[in-house]
């Protein structure tokens, strides 16, 4: 278990749960806001907390205050933490998720908390979360993953004095879409102003 | 972004190959010479027998197939050159043999069965931490950062316009005082020496390069003042394990630093 061949086996029996959501980004406001928004569906195919390099996802957050935390994570200790920012979200509908924060879900696969959290960026091998969204791109049925946020984990960590959070406290969920295996009916829709999306996908 | 764990052994209809003995999880293909210029990709490893007697398979002509063909994540495939008996006609000089390649670095010459394995086994050790280091989002020859989704926006881009000479080039003094860091330092990142920084210090063979310090500077769309920026690099940083950013460019690592950038300017969670 937790190499790629194993998890590709795995998911074709791994429970999922639908999600109809707006998801959440928050981006810094002042370089943003008043010119042209990034290409939220542009995938450069750089690796992520799920997934290798070369695999096209893109990652929200489930909520404003689960973005927020992300957000002041990531700019912590800079006066990026303090400017004004800017809020986008992305209406989704996928049929198939791979619900993570359901611990029955991560024990099933053989993911474990620490898994769940253990740092990435920089990571010389392939972390098992990211061997778990490599065997996802090998296959069409799960197209998604939500995921307990890390920014949420740190914080209740954080307040209870650095020992291990209980996982009941974490709130905060993060989604990872894997945009290859998007096929209508799901979609994803960054939303804008008007009723016509910014971007949409497929 | 697959690793094909393949040997593929071309030759001449008839003609002898090495035996091959490869780790689990590898395995060896044989094919012919018409079917591996068809192939769009590569395996990482080709073995290739030519034959000067044979048209199409001389060095030479090998050498012209070998210049275009990639082998997915690996980028340019590994190739040995099976040369087992050279008669006094066909002296090949290793140096002359090398030369007729683009990339003669991915080019061994295996005279004998010992030698051969030898170069394998090596190869396949180099091709698995390649892949590796590919999928973990640094490239082997990446000499300029990978496409961003910030690309086309302007207010970001134009964050790193003061980094640029009139000539539109970016600067390597502008870049070392922007980072704090002496041209010496800025040399190491870029694996040149400070002579030649200093000499052309916006010379084209570093522009590439150099993309990716403008890449990371982008963060001065939100931290404006180079200050911020400077203790931002200095910063132990949790995306990063509690390494600072300046750290893992003392370690070459420029992508990562580049991706972290990428993910606080689109808000992207980790």
């Amino acid at each position: 278990m937790r190499d790629v061949a194993s998890f590709a086996h795995a998911l074709s029996t791994a429970p999922t749960i639908s999600l109809n959501a707006v998801l959440v980004r928050i981006v810094p406001g002042l370089a943003l806001a008043r010119r042209v928004p990034p290409n939220f569906l542009y995938t450069s195919g750089k690796p992520n907390r799920f997934n290798p390099a070369g695999v096209g996802c893109v990652y929200f957050s489930e909520d404003e205050e689960t973005a927020l935390g992300e957000y002041r994570r990531a700019w912590r200790g800079t006066p990026g933490e303090h400017q004004p920012r800017t809020t986008f979200y992305a209406d989704v509908t996928i049929r198939r998720v791979l619900d993570l924060t359901e611990v029955s879900t991560a024990s099933q696969l053989g993911i474990t908390r620490a898994d769940l959290h253990a740092p990435w960026r920089g990571a010389r091998v392939l972390t098992v979360t990211q061997r778990l969204g490599h065997a996802i791109s090998l296959q069409a049925r799960v197209v998604g993953i939500r995921y307990p946020s890390d920014a949420a984990y740190e914080r209740i960590g954080d307040l209870s004095g650095g020992t291990l959070p209980d996982p009941s406290l974490i709130t905060g969920a993060n989604v990872v879409v894997f945009l290859q295996n998007v096929r209508a009916p799901d979609r994803l829709r960054i939303l804008g102003p008007t009723r016509r999306p910014l971007q949409r996908w497929p | 972004m697959d690793l094909t764990r393949e040997v593929i052994l071309a030759g001449a209809p008839g003609k002898r190959l090495p035996r091959t003995h490869l780790p689990r999880r590898w395995k060896a293909r044989r094919t012919t010479y018409a079917a591996l210029r068809r192939q769009a990709a590569l395996a990482p490893i080709t073995v290739v027998a030519p034959d000067p007697t044979v048209r199409g398979l001389s060095v030479q002509a090998l050498a012209e197939t070998f210049k275009v063909k990639r082998a997915g994540v690996l980028g340019v495939p590994f190739l040995v050159v099976w040369l087992p008996k050279v008669s006094a006609g066909e002296t090949q000089d290793e140096v002359a043999l090398l030369r007729l390649f683009a990339h003669p670095e991915r080019v061994q010459v295996a005279r004998t069965q010992d030698a051969f394995d030898t170069f394998v086994q090596s190869l396949i050790a180099k091709v698995e931490v390649c892949a590796e280091r590919a999928a973990t989002g640094e490239s082997v020859d990446a000499d300029a950062p990978r496409p961003s989704p910030l690309d086309n926006v302007r207010a970001i881009v134009a964050a790193t316009k003061d980094l640029r000479v009139s000539t539109g080039r970016l600067s390597v003094p502008a870049i070392a005082t922007l980072y704090g860091v002496s041209v010496s330092r800025l040399a190491k990142w870029l694996g040149r020496s400070r002579q030649a920084l200093h000499k052309t210090p916006d010379a084209d063979s570093v522009q590439r390069q150099l993309e990716f310090f403008e890449r990371i500077a982008r963060l001065r769309a939100v931290l404006e003042e180079p200050d911020d920026f400077r203790r931002w690099l200095r910063m132990p940083n949790g995306a990063f394990g509690g390494k600072r950013p300046m750290d893992l460019l003392d370690e070459h690592r420029l992508q990562v630093v580049a991706d972290l950038v990428d993910d606080m300017l689109t808000g992207s969670p980790g």
